[in-house]
């Protein structure tokens, strides 16, 4: 005789085992998971502000220091000039000298 | 809406749901994570709708995305009813046979009788809980139906043992 699927369905719903029972404190573990994920939230949302600020620092700490760099390199090419013009001088100086 | 009412409202709902889908394997995680989950997510509920409906699709989603984390990991296929040990009807455990049943049939099968031909859903409910089309749903249910039948059939339980 073929299934009816009333009875089919009857026979699943009354003949499979109950779930396990709830443990006593499931509502206060599922409390304390969402204290945990509201405090992670909380943190979240103002971490935005943290990574802002912290970008900003460090944008303006590489400008400082991009500053620095380029008046080393500055500096270090105005002594290359005047280590080349003194050369040049003493150049001059010496050619000049030959024609004595 | 109230967290401890909605808990207490809903709680033997979907551990009872979440136990038919994965086993008593986790279940207490799976149950706490769907609460989580529905709380987070509140503000997608629509006030008018059903909640049990609405805690059905977050149980539901729960429950199959633990399933398919499982088999991606190649656990072992095992029944998911895991305090007990099937065995074939000529043994007289109609239970275990249908865990049995249970086990072997495969999503979205599976989550769609559960709701309908288990809790009890109607077709409309059960569409609006897995996002779907009604007429999806009633061929689901059919299928699985048939898919129960033949498991039954070949495991030599007859009509009118249960």
């Amino acid at each position: 005789m073929a299934w009816d699927d009333d009875k089919l369905d009857q026979l699943f719903r009354e003949q499979l085992p109950e779930a396990p029972k709830a443990p006593a404190d499931e509502f206060q573990l599922i409390v304390q998971r969402l204290g945990v994920w509201a405090r992670f939230e909380f943190f979240i949302d103002r971490s935005w502000f943290v990574f802002a600020a912290t970008a900003c620092a460090a944008v303006l700490l590489m400008l400082q220091l991009n500053q620095g760099q380029e008046a080393d390199t500055m500096a270090s090419w105005m002594d290359d000039v005047l280590i080349e013009s003194t050369d040049v001088g003493s150049s001059i100086y010496l050619t000049d000298n030959s024609f004595d | 809406m109230d967290f401890e009412i909605f808990y207490r409202n809903h709680q033997a709902f979907v551990r009872r749901v979440i136990f038919r889908m994965s086993g008593s394997r986790e279940l207490d995680d799976l149950v706490q994570e769907t609460f989580l989950k529905a709380w987070k997510g509140k503000a997608s509920f629509q006030s008018g709708s059903s909640e049990r409906t609405w805690v059905a699709r977050i149980a539901m989603n729960t429950a199959i995305d633990r399933l398919r984390k499982r088999s991606t990991r190649s656990e072992s296929q095992h029944s998911v009813y895991e305090d007990s040990q099937p065995a074939p009807a000529d043994q007289g455990d109609m239970r275990d046979v249908l865990m049995m049943a249970m086990d072997q049939l495969e999503e979205p099968f599976k989550s769609t009788f559960v709701l309908v031909a288990i809790e009890g859903f109607s077709s409309q409910e059960a569409a609006e809980a897995l996002q779907v089309e009604e007429g999806t749903v009633r061929s689901r249910v059919s299928r699985a139906r048939r898919l129960l039948k033949d498991f039954l059939q070949s495991k030599g339980v007859q009509y009118g043992l249960g």
